[in-house]
């Protein structure tokens, strides 16, 4: 890796986790990064916090920032800076974009059209489902699913984007050699090997510290044209991403949930406050004219009929999921039938299995 | 003067005969008791002595000496208490004893001279009648245990002095009626009927599946679903002991003094539900004396482990091997004793440590980390164990109010009855005698799928995941439900029945 010298001192910069609007002031204020560099060492030094201040003077030497170049040569991180092509135009128009990126996997993701898929870090069985299947169908028409590599959501919509072979990006808020949670660690491995990208604003050892996350946020909304947000109470992550898309002028999708369903109240507040409501990746395709990449259906071959007992069990579970109890009432079917039968239903994929056995709908 | 008699002693369930021979002397007074004597048996010489006293015999005087033949083995319990007393009182009897050399005198003796209860009467018993001995006088309170042993006169007295009027023969007591084990089972009304279950037909289909192969079940519902309650259920619903079961198993609980005073044979299958505070020693056997665990009083009954999390990790580990074994041999400095433990494991846990993960009803509180934790306390090959796995949501009261008449415990116990027919039927011959212990040689040999259920399980492996263990057991269980239903091979429907069962360790267990 070889950078120019504006290109280390924004590295040195971002080494001591100096904020991105901070340097753009500095930059604005002095002319250039190398200004910052010459005078840190004189009484016209501008002021940093203790903590920053004592990274910034450790590394103050061209060969110590060169050993750290070295460093990310080695864990096979790279870096993307804001004057670099390759930086994604979305992000650059967002207030205070990242200075500088570090990043492992394949850049070529952000070349397609993105959306962001967040949501809570314990939701339903149900949002876990529209989640991973939105990943999915986005993924099939070659739009790349951005999430933040949490817990819950995130991770459905990760796993749902590997699952159907397509892009995915997953953005930290720590370093990427340190990630969290750590038990993500097979997935990072897994989208960075794989056609994805793993994106951190912090240096490659860096902690995840609270802050960071609602900062990453505006990463995550910055990267996408639009953002869906899946399940997460009013006062959430995801709110804050929609808040974020929202002041980028980005477009804003909500995934409807039961009222009175906690996770449900974030997506159902912003629905009505003008949120797009999707009920599946094509909404989503529609909303943005994004046409898909893959060949269009095909005509469906025509199936052959479902047995009668079938046709029961999925007209009483159009109304709302049901456990076998309630299902036995709702067909008039013995108990030993609908057992055969919602077997023989959830290996086809018509129907899947929720917590608590709650029969559902399987939506494709 | 010399005189002798016989009586028993216990190692782990089986009795061994011991002689005792009572010898008075010359010489200094003193009454001594040799022959491995532990510390409750050398009490025994002043109960023995006040006994005597007290019904109105002599202490012999001079030196008293009592061996306890074969004298290498330790003598451990109050057992021998009778036995002494009557060897000491023959040697000054007016009338002489009769039947000495051929009776087995068993009982703990009070001051009074009452004769009291004792643990292991049956094992006892058994012994008596493997060594040819013929008559066997024991405490009134044991009298039922022993009522089914053929080839045995059993005379129940409730003093000393009894015991030596009759083997004076000045007043004989009568000789108990041998009562049949069919008598027994007579008449036994179930405690806790599966008609008292609403809703949850789930988990009532699977309670009857694991009835009818044996296979061990876990429960996973949020509390007040009913875990605890069907569990109960499943002692009824299980096929009646066999004579030979009941004597198995009556001999465990009597060997370790569980048994109530004046109990027949067991007829009931034991449902065991040890505390999750449980040590490994109560829940496998141990101890100083190596006794039995719950998981071997459970032995042809059901092993209940609620809370299953709370258990410690190496209470359920060290089940593993008696589950899978049907037997576990606990080695002690004292000895080595071998303990059958072919029971049924009844697991249940919540979801999560709040309770309410997936309810439908209540919202969960806890975090992924915390319920990921909880979760994992249950240990991968634990859980290869449990063949059947379902998941419970609460019932409301309204569902309860609403719910048809369910069928009874006696209507699902007559299936499973046959199933199980069928099954010793299939497996003559072999050592398995129920689905639950097919191997994978078993598997291929008798768990034969017709083509359709064998495509529609290879989709289901495709759909859902399955692990090559997770595949093992879901034909177990198909095979067990085939059973139910009276087929010789599996069709689609015993498959997509037995995927129900599946599903807890793949969203759980990740």
């Amino acid at each position: 890796m070889v950078l120019s010298e504006e290109q280390k001192i924004l590295l040195w910069l971002s080494s001591a986790e100096i904020p991105a609007n901070r340097v753009w002031a500095m930059i604005r204020e002095f002319g250039s990064p190398q200004a910052i560099w010459e005078r840190f060492s004189t009484p016209q030094c501008p002021k940093f916090q203790h903590r920053s201040k004592k990274i910034l003077e450790s590394l103050y030497s061209k060969e110590k920032l060169e050993e750290l170049i070295h460093q990310l040569e080695i864990k096979h991180v790279h870096l993307l800076f804001f004057e670099d092509e390759a930086y994604p135009d979305l992000l650059r128009e967002i207030q205070d974009p990242p200075y500088l990126l570090y990043y492992a996997g394949k850049l070529d993701c952000l070349k397609n059209p993105c959306v962001a898929v967040v949501g809570t870090r314990t939701p339903s069985d149900y949002g876990r489902h529209m989640a991973s299947s939105i990943a999915k169908g986005l993924c099939k028409a070659g739009v790349t699913v951005v999430s933040g590599l949490a817990r819950g959501i995130d991770y459905a919509a990760h796993e749902g984007a590997l699952e159907a072979e397509g892009c995915t990006v997953g953005i930290l808020g720590s370093g990427i050699n340190n990630p969290y949670p750590s038990e993500h660690t097979p997935l990072l491995r897994k989208i960075a090997s794989g056609k994805g990208l793993i994106i951190s604003e912090y240096p490659l050892d860096s902690v995840p510290i609270a802050f960071h996350f609602p900062h990453r946020n505006r990463i995550i909304a910055g990267l996408s044209v639009g953002t869906v947000f899946v399940e997460g109470r009013i006062k959430s992550g995801g709110m804050h991403t929609v808040t974020a898309a929202l002041d980028q002028g980005r477009e804003v999708f909500a995934v409807p949930g039961q009222t009175g369903y906690l996770g449900a109240e974030g997506p159902l507040v912003i629905m009505r406050e003008g949120a797009r409501l999707v009920t599946g990746a094509e909404d989503i395709l529609e909303d943005l004219s994004l046409i898909p990449l893959m060949p269009t259906k095909r005509r469906p071959k025509k199936e052959p009929p479902l047995p009668l007992e079938q046709r029961l069990i999925l007209r009483a579970l159009r109304i709302q999921p049901m456990n076998i109890d309630e299902l036995a009432k709702a067909t008039k079917m013995t108990t030993d039938d609908l057992l055969t039968e919602t077997g023989i239903m959830e290996i086809n994929g018509l129907i899947r299995r929720e917590a608590g056995n709650t029969y559902a709908l399987a939506k494709q | 003067m010399l005189a002798k008699s016989i009586t028993c002693g216990l190692d782990g369930v089986r009795g061994y005969p011991v002689e005792v021979e009572a010898y008075i002397s010359n010489g200094l007074v003193g009454f001594d008791i040799v022959g491995l004597p532990s510390a409750a048996v050398k009490e025994s010489r002043d109960r023995v002595r006040a006994a005597m006293l007290n019904s109105g015999y002599e202490f012999p005087f001079g030196k008293v000496t009592v061996n306890l033949a074969p004298a290498d083995v330790r003598k451990e319990g109050t057992s021998y208490e009778l036995a002494v007393a009557v060897a000491l009182i023959s040697t000054k009897a007016k009338k002489p004893f009769q039947n000495l050399q051929d009776t087995m005198l068993l009982g703990e003796l009070s001051l009074e001279g009452k004769l009291l209860p004792i643990r292991g009467a049956l094992g006892m018993a058994i012994t008596a009648v493997e060594n040819g001995i013929k008559r066997l006088i024991l405490p009134k309170e044991n009298a039922n245990e022993v009522s089914c042993i053929g080839d045995l006169e059993v005379y129940a007295a409730e003093t000393l002095r009894q015991v030596c009027l009759h083997l004076t023969g000045e007043e004989m007591l009568h000789p108990q009626q041998t009562v049949s084990f069919e008598e027994l089972q007579t008449a036994r009304p179930i405690r806790h009927d599966m008609r008292d279950v609403k809703g949850q037909a789930l988990a009532r289909a699977a309670l009857e599946v694991a009835a009818a192969g044996g296979h061990n079940l876990l429960m996973v519902g949020v509390p007040g679903s009913g875990k605890t309650m069907l569990a109960r259920c499943l002692p009824g619903i299980l096929p009646p002991l066999s004579y030979e079961e009941a004597l198995e198993t009556t001999l465990i609980h009597s060997a370790s003094g569980e048994l109530e005073a004046e109990s027949n044979l067991m007829t009931e299958r034991p449902f065991r539900s040890p505390h999750h505070n449980t040590s490994m020693a109560a829940m496998i056997g141990g101890g100083a004396k190596a006794k039995p665990g719950e998981v071997s009083l459970a032995h042809n009954g059901v092993l209940f482990l609620d809370e299953l999390p709370e258990f410690q990790r190496s209470t359920l580990e060290a089940l593993r091997q008696p589950i899978e074994d049907g037997f576990v041999n606990i080695t002690r400095v004292n000895g080595q004793n071998r303990y059958a433990s072919r029971c049924m494991l009844v697991a249940g846990m919540n979801p999560c440590p709040c309770g309410n993960y997936g309810s439908k009803r209540k919202n969960c509180t806890c975090s992924s980390g915390e319920i990921k934790r909880y979760l994992g306390r249950i240990s991968g090959p634990l859980l290869d164990r449990l063949d059947i796995q379902v998941e419970m949501d609460a019932v409301t009261v309204e569902e309860i109010e609403t719910s048809a008449q369910q069928e009874s415990s006696a209507e699902i116990r007559e299936r499973v009855i046959l199933a199980r027919k069928r099954q010793l039927e299939r497996y003559k011959g072999t050592n398995i005698y129920c689905n639950a212990q097919l191997d994978q040689q078993g598997l291929d040999k008798w768990c034969i799928m017709e083509p359709a259920a064998k495509k529609l399980l290879m989709q289901a492996v495709e759909r859902f995941d399955i692990s090559m263990r997770a595949y093992a057991r879901i034909r177990k269980v198909a095979r067990t439900i085939a059973d139910l239903n009276g087929r010789d091979t599996i069709t689609t429907q015993d498959v997509a029945r037995a995927i129900q069962f599946r599903n807890v360790d793949g969203r759980y267990w990740k």
